[in-house]
């Protein structure tokens, strides 16, 4: 039987070790990496490519959400959170079916949620995991009660019609109205009826599809390379040959992201131009 | 002779304490029920237009015979009847208009008038058995009419002042009920406070409880029994002196200290090298006293926004000393880091407004409670208060 390749994070070292010993117990995981907080949970996603990840909320730094959040949809395994205590989060997680276990673990219920991960992974096309995160977080903050998690998070409940001719962006948050200059977009993943934009190193979320994104960005430095990422050429310092035909940009501040082998003509191309 | 007479006054005349008590008496049993002074002025009245009666014409005429006094004092008893009859007539007509109040008033003083003249006129008649005084009805009842319209404004005047004085008391009683009913609210707001504050305190606890429970979890599985067993008695101490602290009462520093390094040290096995502590108390400051759980809410949020937060973990320091009689508590964190980079002062928590009140009500003025923002990101607590030296009470929690 295929093993599922699975990534543990979780910021307390008891827990972590916890979560390898139960994981260790069930013939289905394969443990390939164990991280301890979010920034190297984004990384060795890239790099190791998981299928699974089990991740805690509360970390310090980019706490579970904001890993979700900062992974271009393209890359985001199937997530299970592991979360001790948070009674908001979680009413959002089971509006929005995110799976979650609750410490202290048990067996039972690692157990199950194993079940269904392998479930969703065998049949043909499993749902992606960003977009009803996401979904998740917006509940969240429409909750207001997240505290400090909130700030970053933008969310707009009209949808973004009208085309731009003047290179911005608007995301509309309840009480305010952001405009990013385009030219200041790093890249962007729609997941779902979601966008995210990457500015900053911040991430702005707003109600749209990729497609609706696409006919408003300038084409002459906005590319997807992606089934759902776009990135602005101008952000990106390096070039990285992954497997597979694919490739890794590094983008200014070293945030990384995956370009798919039908989209390599477009780094391609931008490579050889002057 | 005069000695008896001199005790027996000073025992029974009118300043002899027994005679005072009675006066006293008397006044506030006058002054409190409206029948008796309805009954003190209606025969206050009577007696004063006898007392007129008796000098401007008895007197005045030289008829000083018992017949002659007898109808004064007659006259004004049968007034004082009348008047009664007036009394209820005015009662009756009290609630309607004013035109109204006045004919009917008018009229029936007029008739009154009229019906006590023709009786103390038969009275004085039969007396004096001289029916030619009869010529001089218009005289006499010219003198009635104004002595019932006397007693028509007597009447209005202690109605009116009777109705004053009840508002003005009507207005007392509900001032105090205002007073009152603002006391009870203040209380109950207080009661709905130390309710809020308990429920934050069991709102903090299950986060912490459940990482905790998993960690212990976590050494069962790996087998490391001692240190899961060391856990369990750590956790249940600390829980115990969380829950029987009552936050009205003052512990010593040390014994607070304590039940700090219980917390700590759990939160160390959680957190590992990612978090370090550092006591730094002078002798003389571990018997001062502080209030119960004062310090708990403070590192608490320092392991909330700073410890947890930071992907290098931290330091929280804790000093104490003793200077000029009084107490100062510095207690400092390293800050969440690059990772997060959140404005902390404006972030303060229920938990240490609420210290800042609780020192309010404790010491009045005689404290200080600032938060300082460390150029690092940490930040900096500092607590001074009265120094006072406590008497160890034998089940403080002892620090080993």
């Amino acid at each position: 039987m295929k093993k599922l390749r699975t990534l543990i994070v979780d910021d307390e070292p008891l827990a972590l070790r916890l979560l390898k010993s139960k994981l260790q117990k069930i013939g289905s995981i394969e443990i390939v990496g164990e991280c301890k907080n979010g920034r190297e949970a984004i990384e060795a996603t890239l790099d190791l490519d998981p299928e699974l990840l089990f991740l805690d909320i509360q970390m310090p730094g980019l706490n579970g959400l904001d890993v979700v959040k900062n992974l271009q949809n393209d890359v985001v395994p199937l997530v299970i959170f592991t979360t001790a205590y948070e009674q908001y989060a979680l009413d959002a997680f089971d509006v929005h079916a995110v799976d979650y276990i609750l410490k202290p673990l048990d067996d039972e219920r690692i157990q199950r949620a194993v079940d269904r991960a392998t479930q969703l992974l065998d049949s043909t096309s499993h749902p992606e995991q960003k977009p009803k995160i996401l979904g998740a977080i917006n509940h969240i903050v429409e909750k207001e009660v997240w505290g400090d998690m909130s700030s970053n998070l933008l969310k707009e409940k009209t949808s973004a019609t009208s085309v731009q001719v003047t290179p911005k962006v608007v995301v509309k948050d309840r009480d305010e109205i952001t405009i990013l200059k385009q030219k200041d977009i790093e890249w962007v993943d729609a997941a779902g009826d979601y966008v995210c934009l990457h500015s900053n190193g911040k991430t702005h979320i707003k109600r749209s599809t990729l497609k609706e994104l696409l006919g408003d960005l300038d084409g002459s430095f906005f590319k997807r390379i992606h089934r759902s990422t776009i990135v602005n050429l101008n952000y990106i310092e390096r070039v990285i040959p992954h497997t597979k035909g694919e490739f890794f940009l590094e983008l200014k501040g070293n945030e990384r992201i995956k370009v798919s082998r039908n989209y390599k003509d477009i780094i391609k191309i931008f490579l050889s131009k002057p | 002779m005069l000695v008896t007479l001199d005790k027996t006054l000073r025992l029974y005349g009118p300043r002899s304490p027994m005679m005072k008590e009675i006066k006293s008496r008397i006044i506030n049993a006058v002054l409190s029920k409206p029948v008796y002074q309805f009954w003190l002025w209606q025969i206050s009245y009577w007696f004063f237009v006898s007392f007129i009666g008796f000098f401007t014409l008895t007197l005045w005429y030289g008829e000083m015979r018992w017949p002659f006094i007898f109808h004064t004092i007659a006259q004004a008893i049968l007034g004082l009847l009348f008047s009664l009859f007036l009394y209820v007539i005015f009662m009756r007509i009290w609630f309607k208009p004013f035109s109204v109040r006045f004919s009917i008033g008018l009229i029936m003083v007029l008739l009154v008038a009229l019906v006590w003249n023709v009786t103390r006129m038969a009275l004085f008649i039969s007396i004096t058995n001289n029916p030619g005084l009869w010529d001089d009805f218009g005289g006499w009842y010219y003198a009635s009419i104004f002595i019932f319209l006397c007693w028509t404004g007597m009447f209005h005047g202690v109605r009116y002042y009777q109705l004053l004085q009840s508002e003005h008391e009507t207005m007392l009683q509900a001032a105090a009920d205002a007073r009152k009913e603002q006391m009870q609210r203040v209380q109950a707001q207080s009661i709905a406070r130390d309710a809020q504050i308990k429920m934050l305190r069991y709102q903090l606890a299950p986060h912490f409880l459940c990482n905790t429970l998993n960690a212990i979890n976590s050494l069962v599985e790996v087998e490391e029994s001692a240190k899961a067993q060391q856990m369990t008695v750590q956790l249940s101490r600390f829980l115990r002196h969380s829950l029987d602290n009552n936050p009205d009462t003052k512990i010593s520093l040390k014994a607070e200290l304590a039940a700090l390094n219980l917390y700590l040290s759990i939160e160390k096995s959680r957190f590992e090298d990612r978090l370090d502590v550092q006591f730094n108390i002078a002798e003389e400051a571990q018997l001062a006293a502080i209030p119960s759980l004062l310090l708990q809410p403070i590192i608490e949020n320092s392991m909330k926004h700073a410890i947890s937060q930071n992907e290098e973990g931290g330091v929280i320091a804790i000093s104490a000393q003793v200077t000029q009689q009084r107490l100062l508590i510095e207690l400092t964190d390293t800050g969440p880091g690059d990772g997060v980079p959140i404005a902390r002062s404006s972030n303060k928590s229920i938990g240490l407004v609420n210290t800042s009140e609780r020192l309010k009500i404790l010491y009045n003025e005689s404290f200080t409670y600032a938060t300082e923002l460390l150029p690092s990101g940490g930040l900096k607590t500092i607590i001074t208060i009265p120094y006072e030296k406590i008497a160890e009470s034998p089940n403080s929690i002892k620090n080993k």
